[in-house]
C-alpha cells in the first residue's frame, strides 16, 4: 500500500480526565467525519494498520454512526435512549425520528404526523427493501444538538453527559442528537462534526489538550 | 440443544438454490436437536432469544446484516459472520492491506485517493505493475465495479468514476487465467473447493458470453486439491479475522495468489481448548477449570484493548469453563477500565498459581516466562494433561518430554 499525507493527527500527550481516565490511545484522528469509507474513515484504517492506538477505531466509527448499534452499545453503559424499532413497512404512531439503514443515505428524518409517514415511508425504506430504526417521540419534547469536542461541551448543561458520550463511543469530534423531555436526555443519534465546522473556542478547547502532529 | 436463528432477506430466499441450500441447513439443525428459525429484518427485537445466529444475506457495515452481526455480539451471542470480518472483507483497501502484512500472496497492489489520480500517476503505475491493470472500488461485489484499464486515460476515467463510491480505489496487477479457485473454510479448517472455470473469453466470475453463457461451477475433492492452495486459502482466512470464507484465488505457474476473501476465526481456539479436555465441539464447559497464561494482546505490553485473549476466554467462559488468568501486567490494583475487562475471571498472582487444578493450560500471549516454565511441575500441578498454545510460542518437543500433549496452531498435536 502506498503511503500518503496524514490528515491532521492529534497527538495526545496528556491524560484526558485526569487520574480516573478510561481512554487510552497513542493518536486522535480530528477528521471529525469518520463515516465508512471515507476520508477520515481511512486515516483511522491506516493508523491501525500501522499498530497505532487511534481514537476512533473504524469499528467505533460504525458503532456510533449505525444507529441501532448505537442504541444497543449506549443502553449497555446505562446511558438513557428512547424506545426504538426496526421497521420495514410498519411505522409507529406520528411523531417520530427515522434513520435509514442502508449503504446509500445516513439522514435522520423528523416525521411529525401520519401523513408525512405516509409520504415518506416508501422513500426511506425504497420500498420495504431496507430497514429503518424509528423512535417515537413523546409529545412533551425538545430535540437539542450538541457538538462534542473530546469529550467536552461548550454548554454547561451537558457537561457531564458529554464526557459520558465520549467515553462510550470515542469519537473526537460528534455532532449528538438528544431528546429533552421533562425527566431524561435520550441519545437520538451520532453524526459528523468535520474539524472545519469547528468554532475558534471549540479549536482553543483542542489546543489544550495535546499536540499537533504532521 | 441450541436455539438459532439464520438471518436472511428477501432477495436471498427469491433464488430457488439459496433457499434449497437455508431448507437443507434447517433440516440438519432439527436432525442434530436444534431449534432454527428465520429471521427477517423487521424482526430484530427477537435476536436475544436466540444462542446463535448465522447471516446469510449481502454483508456490508452499511446494511443491517452489520446490525445482526454487532448487536448479536454485544448481546454475548454466537454469530457468523463476526462485524470483524465484515469490517475487512467489505473493503478491499482493508482486506489486501491485512493479506499483505501477514505475507499472504496477493497481486501487486496499490491504493490511491482522489488527489493521487492523474494521467501521470496512471502511467507510472502501468509501467511499474505492468499492463492491463485491474481497478476495484474497495466497496465491489459480484465483480461489479472492477475494470481492466490499458492506458492512463481509462485509468482516470475508470478511477473517477470509482471514486464516486468511496474515497479510496485499488489498483491492481492483472493476472490472466482460465478460472479462479474458491476454497471454503470455517475455524481454520477447509469445508470445500470449488474451481470455477469462466465463460469463453470473459474473466470475471459474474460475465457472460453474448451468446448467454456463464461461468461453469466445478466441484473439487478436498483431498484432491493442492496442499499448496489449502495453505495459502488458510493463511487469508487467518489474517482478516472470525468467519466462513469463500477465498478465491489464481493459480499462476504453480504459485497462488489470493485476490478475495469473502467472509462468510478465535473460534477454533475454543474448538481446540474443548477438544483438550475431551469433550465434542459443541459441548458446554461447566465444571471445567482453564488456566489462561496471558491477557494482553502481546507480551512488552500491558494493552488488553481487542485482545485475541479476552475474546477466546469469553467465548470459552460463556460455555461455562471457569477461567483462572495469569498476565505479568495484570496485576495489583487495576485502574477501573482495566477491572471491568477482566472482572469475569479469576486472576492468579502467579503462572504456577493459575495451573494449580487446572483441567486445561491455554497459552495467550507470547511472554516469554511462558516457554521457560518447568513442564514437569506444569504436568504435576494440572488436573488435565493438554497445553493449548495460541501463539505457537512454546517448543513442542520440551512440553511432551514432560508426559503433556501440546496443541499449537497449524502444528501437529499430540
Amino acid at each position: 500500500m502506498s503511503t500518503r499525507s496524514t490528515p491532521a493527527f492529534f497527538h495526545l500527550d496528556k491524560a484526558l480526565f485526569g487520574p480516573t481516565a478510561t481512554i487510552h490511545a497513542d493518536i486522535a484522528n480530528l477528521a471529525g467525519d469518520y463515516s465508512y469509507l471515507t476520508t477520515g474513515y481511512y486515516a483511522s484504517l491506516e493508523a491501525e494498520l500501522a499498530g497505532l492506538k487511534v481514537l476512533p477505531t473504524t469499528a467505533d466509527a460504525l458503532d456510533a454512526y449505525v444507529v441501532p448499534i448505537a442504541m444497543e452499545k449506549a443502553a449497555r453503559a446505562d446511558l438513557p435512549v428512547p424506545p426504538h424499532e426496526i421497521v420495514t413497512d410498519r411505522f409507529p404512531p406520528a411523531p417520530m425520528l427515522a434513520y435509514p439503514i442502508n449503504p446509500f443515505s445516513w439522514k435522520g428524518e423528523l416525521l411529525l404526523d401520519d401523513a408525512a409517514v405516509e409520504s415518506r415511508r416508501k422513500g426511506l425504506t425504497y420500498t420495504g427493501k431496507y430497514a429503518v430504526l424509528v423512535q417515537p417521540l413523546p409529545h412533551d419534547h425538545r430535540i437539542d444538538v450538541l457538538r462534542l469536542v473530546m469529550g467536552r461541551s461548550l454548554v454547561a448543561e451537558y457537561t457531564g453527559l458529554a464526557r459520558q458520550l465520549f467515553e462510550v463511543f470515542r469519537l473526537p469530534l460528534m455532532r449528538v442528537r438528544i431528546i429533552v423531555t421533562p425527566k431524561a436526555y435520550l441519545l437520538s443519534a451520532i453524526e459528523p462534526l468535520r474539524f472545519d465546522e469547528l468554532g475558534s473556542e471549540e479549536r482553543a478547547c483542542l489546543e489544550g489538550l495535546g499536540t499537533w502532529r504532521g | 440443544m441450541a436455539r438459532l436463528a439464520i438471518f436472511t432477506e428477501r432477495y436471498t430466499i427469491r433464488s430457488s438454490v439459496e433457499l434449497t441450500a437455508l431448507t437443507n441447513f434447517r433440516l440438519a439443525a432439527f436432525e442434530q436437536g436444534h431449534e432454527l428459525d428465520f429471521l427477517f429484518k423487521n424482526e430484530l427485537k427477537y435476536l436475544r432469544n436466540y444462542d446463535g445466529i448465522l447471516i446469510r444475506a449481502l454483508t456490508d457495515p452499511l446494511n443491517t446484516t452489520y446490525v445482526v452481526a454487532r448487536t448479536a455480539e454485544m448481546l454475548g451471542k454466537r454469530v457468523l459472520d463476526h462485524s470483524d470480518a465484515i469490517l475487512i472483507c467489505c473493503d478491499k483497501v482493508n482486506m489486501y492491506a491485512r493479506l499483505a502484512a501477514k505475507g499472504v500472496p496477493i497481486p501487486e497492489t496499490r491504493s490511491l485517493e482522489e488527489s493521487d489520480l492523474s494521467a501521470v500517476n496512471a502511467a507510472r503505475l502501468l509501467e511499474e505493475l505492468g499492463a492491463p491493470l485491474v481497478l476495484k472500488a474497495p466497496n465491489s461485489s459480484f465483480s461489479a465495479y472492477v475494470d481492466k484499464v490499458a492506458t492512463p486515460d481509462a485509468f482516470v476515467k475508470v478511477g473517477k468514476r470509482f471514486l464516486r463510491r468511496a474515497d479510496r480505489i485499488v489498483v491492481q496487477q492483472y493476472m490472466p487465467s482460465d478460472f479462479d479457485w474458491r476454497v471454503i473454510t470455517l475455524a481454520g479448517t477447509v469445508l470445500g473447493v470449488v474451481r470455477y472455470e469462466f465463460a469463453p473469453n470473459q474473466w470475471k466470475l459474474m460475465d457472460r458470453t453474448e451468446s448467454g453463457e456463464w461461468a461453469k461451477v466445478v466441484g473439487i475433492d478436498v483431498a484432491d486439491a493442492s496442499p499448496k492452495l489449502l495453505q495459502v486459502a488458510l493463511a487469508a482466512a487467518n489474517a482478516t479475522g472470525e468467519s466462513l470464507y469463500g477465498i478465491d484465488l489464481k493459480e499462476i505457474d504453480g504459485e497462488f495468489y489470493v485476490i478475495e476473501v469473502n467472509e462468510q476465526q478465535h473460534q477454533r481456539m475454543v474448538h481446540k481448548i474443548t477438544a483438550a479436555v475431551g469433550r465434542a465441539d459443541g459441548d458446554r464447559l461447566d465444571g471445567v477449570t482453564v488456566a489462561a497464561l496471558g491477557l494482553t494482546f502481546k507480551a512488552g505490553t500491558d494493552d488488553m484493548r481487542d485482545s485475541p485473549a479476552l475474546r477466546i476466554l469469553r467465548k470459552t467462559q460463556q460455555r461455562g469453563a471457569t477461567i483462572r488468568a495469569y498476565d505479568p501486567t495484570v496485576q495489583g490494583d487495576l485502574d477501573p477500565h482495566r477491572a471491568t475487562q477482566v472482572r469475569d475471571f479469576e486472576i492468579a498472582a502467579t503462572a504456577v498459581d493459575a495451573i494449580e487444578g487446572a483441567d486445561v493450560v491455554v497459552v495467550l500471549t507470547e511472554w516469554p516466562e511462558f516457554a521457560a516454565l518447568d513442564f514437569t511441575k506444569v504436568r504435576e500441578a494440572m488436573a488435565g494433561d493438554t497445553i493449548v498454545d495460541c501463539r505457537n510460542l512454546l517448543d513442542p518437543a520440551a512440553v511432551r518430554a514432560s508426559g503433556l500433549r501440546y496443541t499449537g496452531i497449524g502444528r501437529p498435536s499430540s
